[in-house]
């Protein structure tokens, strides 16, 4: 299903299990960035494409396509993607940076 | 307390072995996702928000303090500190490591505890009576039967691939703390005019999205053909269960579609017939596992607590301390809601203390509620002034057992990867709008519980007030519920009407108990008062002023 743009790709690390964030480089980042967002169809593809290129998608489970809010910040739309990119909001000493 | 035999042991350290590998397979990419999901299921591994969460099984909520110590041990080496305990009397660890879990069970096995049947369509860890072999009324401890329906069950080939998971509860007492009604299979020991054990057999309870309280389909069953008739039940459900749809999979639909008259005929057609070559469990081994729920002896002990003039003291008395069936000796319930705080949270140093607690004074034994407290079961009358301020100096002497505070929440949004919305917030808020010891004295007896989801982890049917996380249009709202009971009364809670925002719904409790205070007669609880009036005065003034 096509996913509303602008999107990043997300998924958990295979060996920890750690949220982690497609970049356009084709690695996992643990942070999303300028480089993790999609604002196209075509930058979607490209994003997925180097990733099966770089073989990483081996190196996750689950990934999947969110929006984001804004192309400039790549905050997740959604409250859910927003604790997965935080952490639990009840534990704010375990919170991600 | 139960001990594993070789047997048990060789199997517990053979699943260790063999998911080492399964997981070595996975990280060289020998398993796909897709083959090792199902494998890592069966050892209660789970993809949450975060992380990966391991369920851990604890048994009928029973824990020797030496199994709590490892859990501490767990939670500072290979978690973040602490653990989570469940509704099903589990401890989930929400943090761990896919590398580490082969090590992490390793750990377990070392203290006879393990994963298996925490998740996946099977029969799950079997849950009993939190005051199992303590309670003053009780016909027979119930974890004897819980154990052996865990013995006959783990890996039983028959049952390992059911249409959908399968809950069983035991209780042996006349007051149901172990919500039977709400259980696919519900077990209610008795005895008979002999003084011998019967068993009365309810199916079909369950929460979720289609909410059913069981049928009792058998009563006064002997002991004999007990285990012949759990297996006739499992068949019937295996032959007839709804494997097209994970909706209508679970045996409460099966018994609604047929009809509990027919679902009853079928069982009994099945167990007569297959009665011949399904002997059940030898007796002498049901003579063992039972032998070892003999519990302590307990030498005599004076009847009276100290005197002791503290006001908080007496307070946590008042909830948290009840009586035992050995005069002279109480159960304490250790809370794990402090005003503010996560329901069924503890951490590593809360359960080395409580641990050393219970070593001191509770013959080295805990128990897990399904209310996501802690249980000490044979403390000394004369001690409590003692476990009380132990309990306090790690924040787990609140007094609340039983009150508007003591709230089940599941994990909910914060940490589940069902959820549409938070449960612990909400908990969080509820607990300090009503913090003030003399207010939850007033409104008395009230279980409030919160689902993020209708999965009902959180027992929202169940709750006086019940509380539902749903996702309308992106935004966190909340159903509330009234009248529900998981007691020997049970009940399912009625949805009051339209929902609340995250922002209202604490508002709207506080307008059902404000209108039960005013509604109330003299000693009137708010369950009877509901039952009394029915839920529409309350329904009108929870929107009254919305
Ligand atoms: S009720 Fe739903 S949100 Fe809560 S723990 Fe269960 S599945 Fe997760």
């Amino acid at each position: 299903m096509a996913e509303a743009l602008p999107l990043m790709v997300t998924a958990n690390r295979l060996t920890d299990g750690a949220v982690v964030y497609l970049t356009h480089s084709g690695d996992w980042s643990e942070r999303p960035a300028a480089s993790s967002v999609a604002g196209t169809r075509e930058e979607h593809a490209h994003l997925l494409d180097t990733a099966r290129q770089r073989g990483a998608l081996a190196a996750v489970i689950e990934p999947t396509a969110v929006p984001i809010t804004s192309l400039d910040r790549p905050q997740p739309a959604s409250l859910r993607e927003r604790i997965r990119r935080h952490g639990p909001t009840v534990r704010p000493d375990l919170a991600r940076a | 307390m139960y001990a594993y035999d070789h047997y048990d042991q060789h199997m517990v350290d053979r699943r260790v072995a063999e998911f080492r590998d399964q997981v070595s397979r996975r990280l060289e990419g020998r398993l796909s996702e897709d083959e090792f999901r199902p494998l890592r299921l069966l050892n209660g591994l789970y993809l949450q928000l975060h992380a990966y969460m391991l369920r851990v099984a604890i048994p009928y909520g029973t824990l020797s303090t030496r199994q709590l110590r490892a859990l501490a041990d767990i939670a500072d080496r290979y978690d973040r500190g602490y653990g989570h305990f469940t509704t099903r009397q589990n401890l989930q660890f929400n943090w761990v490591k896919l590398v580490e879990v082969p090590d992490i069970l390793a750990a377990l096995a070392g203290v006879q505890m393990h994963a298996i049947q925490t998740s996946g369509n099977v029969i799950r860890n079997v849950t009993a009576d939190h005051f199992a072999g303590i309670a003053a009324n009780e016909a027979e401890d119930p974890r004897f039967v819980a154990e052996a329906i865990r013995q006959w069950s783990t890996f039983h080939p028959e049952f390992s691939f059911l249409p959908r998971k399968f809950k069983i509860a035991v209780t042996g007492a006349d007051e149901d703390r172990a919500a039977i009604a709400f259980h696919d299979i519900g077990i209610r020991i008795r005895r008979d005019d002999a003084g011998l054990p019967i068993y009365d057999i309810h199916v079909g309870g369950g929460m979720g999205r289609t909410p059913a309280l069981a049928v009792l389909i058998r009563r006064g069953l002997a002991e004999a053909d007990l285990f012949g008739y759990l297996a006739a039940i499992l068949r019937v459900y295996n032959r007839h269960g709804r494997r097209d749809n994970i909706y209508r999979a679970r045996i409460k639909i099966l018994v609604a579609a047929l009809g509990a008259e027919a679902f009853t005929r079928d069982v009994e057609q099945e167990w007569i017939a297959a009665r011949a070559d399904d002997q059940g469990i030898p007796e002498a081994e049901l003579a063992r596992i039972r032998s070892m729920f003999a519990g302590p002896e307990l030498p005599p002990a004076a009847v009276t607590p100290e005197k002791f003039s503290a006001p908080a003291f007496n307070a946590w008395i008042a909830t948290n301390v009840h009586p035992h069936r050995h005069p002279g000796y109480a159960i304490v319930t250790i809370s794990l809601k402090p005003i503010g705080g996560i329901p069924g949270d503890a951490n590593s140093d809360q359960m080395r203390a409580i641990a050393a607690i219970a070593d001191a004074h509770s013959r080295g034994e805990v128990r897990v509620s399904h209310e996501q407290n802690l249980i000490l079961p044979y403390v000394r009358r004369s001690a409590l002034p003692e476990v009380w301020r132990a309990l306090g100096e790690t924040g787990l002497a609140t007094a609340n057992a039983g009150l508007v505070t003591d709230i089940i929440a599941c994990p909910g949004l914060d940490y589940c990867s069902l959820a549409n919305a938070r449960s612990i917030p909400i908990a969080q808020r509820i607990s300090e709008r009503f913090a003030t010891i003399s207010q939850q004295h007033d409104i008395g007896p009230m279980k409030i519980k919160i689902s993020g989801c209708i999965n009902a982890c959180g027992h929202h049917h169940a709750g006086h007030i019940g509380i539902l996380g749903v996702d309308r249009k992106g935004e966190e709202h909340y159903q509330v519920l009234i009248g529900g009971s998981g007691d020997e009364n049970a009940a399912i809670g009625e949805i009051t009407g339209p929902g609340f925002s995250a922002a209202t719904v604490v508002d709207a409790v506080e307008r059902i108990i404000a209108a039960y205070l005013d509604l109330r007669r003299p000693g009137e609880t708010f369950l009877a008062a509901v039952r009394r009036l029915g839920t529409a005065p309350f329904k009108e003034r929870v929107y009254a002023a919305a």
